[in-house]
């Protein structure tokens, strides 16, 4: 060691000023420098006292420093939180066990996450052939098992194979339990969402020809050409739910261990979707004979010894273990995006309170904005046309271009319960397209529930638990990746176009939504979560201006705009929310309102009075009138303005 | 901690539950002082044990501390700035004095208050570095990575902190003027 500063003849040889002497001895009482420079020291301090006594004052500070730390109360996270980090871990642990394939009882030979597919028209003839495979397995496991081994064969080394699907085996000997439903529902949503059009994919076509006669075919649960009435209790893939004998299940995590999905009703209604689980489900004693009906009965699958090879997604059971992002959180990754995963939780009603504060010309403070609640609680009813109003589930997105950041696509999402049970222990899973999506930002998710009736009452919700005729919505702001390019089906790379069907073109889908059930089953001592798949699909990428789309998604981004702008997001500046407005209300004005759409028009009209952006008056001329019946009492604003 | 004793012979989730009753006080102190908003330094903390539960054990390992002081600071980051832009804060501050139910007598409860009224007086990063160093117990190294500042850097910090601590506590004599006589 040097020293470099001798203002006292009799120091120590200490290298540095004063400050760096004292950061030296600070690292070397702290044990924070290598070993030459500890004996450096060690030798320093052996001759100067005061260096030592330095060390140890040092020493004793950091005693005390460390001490006054530990005596800190100490935070720990809620239950809550250690419940759902526990809860990962044994998804961790369960997947460590088994990759892929989960147990279910007493059910045809499944596979678990096959649904989830990566590639648009690929992965839609993936479903296709998985969903075609599984019928024929129900009817006649054995013959069914080499028609799927044969159609395995077929593709394992074709060039059609979805480079994101592998062949997989299923073990009979080692797997125990199996449910067709989940391909099935999963494909069957896939179909319902691809418009009921067989697909037009080569591989699927091909898959179909090696392996599926044409009177099959038909007889399919995924020909969109069978109804609902065609699912009958000698359906064996679909009648899931044998009210009399019914399967043994897991007990979901909500609602007193009540399992995960029961629609109820019997043969009727919606019993056709399979949604399985319930309280009803957990009665079968063990040992009980397998109820007649079921497509493949315990003698078969022990007798079925024979791996079953398969296709199985690669990219499958890895992104729910990340963390999903908050709302407002925007999420940016290189090469891969954390899914988002949501679940119904209990909402409060700000909303009437917010519009209260502004009728007496007051402005909400924002952290009582929520603009969750804000996109859901005028969210109209849409009921789907077409096909699809028949299912369970019923899952929706619907895109459109950013009013107010350029290259910006917003993005909602819904899922809404059309069945008279209530749908338990669900989450929903949104994954998008690393490749096409640089980033995405959760502006808000909810569910409805508040009549407008009750509109000034907080509802009593249940984690988890979406009720008949509940609409789940999330909102995103997603940024697309510059100078997007996505191959075409001919493999030339073409830009994106701002209108298309990804299904049609070939592109991979922007984003994909499944709906999971998460159930908790006991494993001995432990309990293990595990999720199930009950509904995908993939984004209906027809993109078009926010003017141009549903009633419901107008109304969701004008929700979402007024509420960025009243938090004082600078994305949304008031004369941007009164051209958002404009637009919206003049697209409005073809149709007669709903009576929320009118209060959210009155809401924004409020906002944009209090920042001079328009008068009341000027605004009211614009809006759409509700119908007399429906119309909301406007006479507040009315009397502001007139103050 | 859990990466400088063998954790080798764990699996995985055993390894993380370990991690998890280590650390999860620290980062939640250090996140809560970071962002002085208790409920969203929890929310930091769960987000920062599910990304360890999603990460590769082999690329962790070895420096978990590291790892998850990081992630979690650049969670308190991501977080900070959008609520600057978002929202108010809302959620009541973080009180860092209190009463220890280990004080021994009146003075050192009076003592560990002056301490952490006096660390909580220093500029921020003093704050942060000395945090990291006595409460997750890093190295100037790993503090280092942690912060982005040199490894200068942390141990001037370091010591102009725990030096102004000290002279809170009556310690009149600093180094300077000890080693100056």
């Amino acid at each position: 060691m040097t020293h470099e500063h001798d203002d006292h003849p009799n120091s120590t040889p200490v290298p540095g000023s004063r400050q760096r002497l004292g950061e030296r001895l600070t690292a070397f009482a702290l044990d924070e420098l290598s070993s030459d420079e500890r004996a450096e020291v060690d030798q320093a301090i052996a001759t100067d006292p005061a260096a030592a006594r330095e060390v140890s004052r040092i020493r004793q500070a950091a005693a005390k420093i460390d001490d006054a730390m530990q005596s800190e109360p100490a935070l720990a996270l809620t239950e809550a939180q250690h419940a759902r980090i526990a809860d990962t871990l044994r998804e961790l642990e369960s997947n460590q066990s088994s990759n892929v394939i989960v147990a279910e009882t007493h059910r045809v030979l499944h596979i678990r996450r096959i649904a989830w597919y990566c590639g648009g028209g690929l992965a839609l003839a993936a479903c296709l052939a998985i969903a075609l495979i599984i019928p024929m397995i129900a009817n006649d496991p054995s013959s069914s098992l080499d028609v799927a081994s044969e159609f395995t064969e077929k593709v394992e080394d074709s060039p059609l194979l979805p480079k994101d699907f592998e062949i997989a085996e299923l073990d009979f000997a080692k797997e125990e339990h199996s449910d067709s439903s989940v391909a099935v529902i999963a494909a069957d949503s896939v179909m319902r969402s691809a418009g009921g059009e067989p697909a037009d994919d080569a591989f699927a076509a091909s898959a179909s020809e090696a392996t599926i006669p044409a009177e099959q075919q038909n007889n399919s649960p995924m020909n969109p050409a069978r109804s609902r009435e065609d699912f009958t209790a000698d359906d064996d893939i679909l009648d899931l739910r044998d009210s009399e004998n019914p399967p043994t299940s897991t007990p979901a995590p909500h609602a007193g261990g009540r399992g995960g999905f029961n629609s109820g009703s019997g043969s009727g209604g919606n019993s056709g979707r399979g949604f399985v689980g319930g309280e009803a489900e957990s009665k079968r004693p063990a040992g009980e004979p397998v109820p007649a009906g079921l497509p493949l009965n315990e003698q078969s699958r022990e007798s079925d010894a024979v791996p079953l090879r398969f296709l199985r997604s690669k990219t499958l059971g890895k992104s729910h273990t990340q963390p999903s992002p908050r709302e407002g959180q925007r999420v940016e990754r290189k090469e891969s995006l954390p899914d988002s995963i949501l679940t119904v939780v209990p909402i409060t009603t700000s909303v009437h309170d917010m519009t209260e504060t502004l009728s007496v010309g007051q402005r909400p403070d924002v952290s009582n904005v929520y603009i969750n609640e804000m996109i859901n609680y005028f969210v109209p009813d849409n009921i789907p046309n077409g096909d699809v109003s028949e299912a369970m589930l019923i899952v929706q997105s619907e895109s459109a271009e950013s009013p107010w950041i350029p290259d910006h696509w917003l993005l909602r999402v819904s899922v809404q319960n059309r069945g008279e049970e209530p749908v338990r222990a669900i989450e929903q899973v949104i994954s998008f397209d690393p490749e096409r999506v640089a980033a995405y930002e959760l502006l808000g998710f909810a569910h409805e529930t508040v009549e407008e009736s009750d509109a000034a009452r907080s509802p009593v919700d249940v984690e988890g638990v979406l009720e008949p005729g509940e609409t789940f919505v999330a909102l995103y702001d997603v940024e697309r990746r510059q100078n997007e390019k996505v191959p075409d089906s001919g493999g030339a790379v073409t830009p994106p176009a701002t209108e298309r069907r990804g299904r049609e073109t070939g592109v991979p889908p922007l984003l994909k939504v499944a709906i999971r059930n998460i159930a908790t089953e006991r494993d001995g001592e432990d309990d293990r979560k595990r999720a199930r798949t009950l509904v995908d699909h993939v984004a209906d990428e027809t993109v078009h201006e926010v003017s141009e789309s549903s009633r419901a998604f107008r109304m969701s981004v004008l929700a979402a705009a007024v509420g960025l702008h009243l938090k004082g997001d600078p994305r949304v500046p008031a004369e941007l929310l009164s051209d958002i407005r404009a637009v919206l209300v003049e697209s409005t004005n073809e149709n007669t309102p709903t009576k929320k759409e009118v209060e959210l028009l009155a809401l924004v009209k409020q906002v944009l009075a209090l920042d001079k952006v328009g008068s009341i008056d000027s605004l009211s001329q614009e809006e759409p009138k509700a119908d007399a019946d429906d119309k909301i009492d406007d006479s507040t604003a009315s009397e502001q303005d007139d103050g | 901690m859990p990466d400088r004793v063998t954790t080798s012979h764990l699996d995985d989730a055993e390894w993380v539950r370990t991690v998890l009753a280590e650390y999860e006080r620290p980062l939640l102190m250090y996140c809560a002082k970071f962002m002085g908003d208790v409920e969203a330094a929890r929310d930091v903390v769960q987000d920062a044990f599910l990304r360890l539960i999603g990460a590769e054990r082999e690329t962790v390992e070895g420096h978990i501390a590291e790892w998850m002081f990081t992630v979690c600071r650049n969670r308190c980051l991501d977080v900070l700035k959008k609520e600057r832009r978002m929202t108010a804060m809302s959620e009541p501050r973080v009180h860092t004095i209190a009463d220890s139910p280990r004080a021994s007598d009146d003075e050192q409860i009076e003592q560990r208050k002056e301490i952490l009224a006096m660390l909580e007086a220093l500029p921020e990063r003093q704050q942060e570095v000395i945090r990291l160093k006595f409460l997750g117990g890093l190295s100037y190294k790993e503090i280092s990575r942690v912060t982005e500042l040199t490894v200068t850097n942390v141990g001037f910090l370091i010591h102009t902190g725990m030096k102004s601590i000290r002279e809170t506590l009556g310690e009149h004599e600093s180094a300077d003027l000890d080693l100056a006589r």
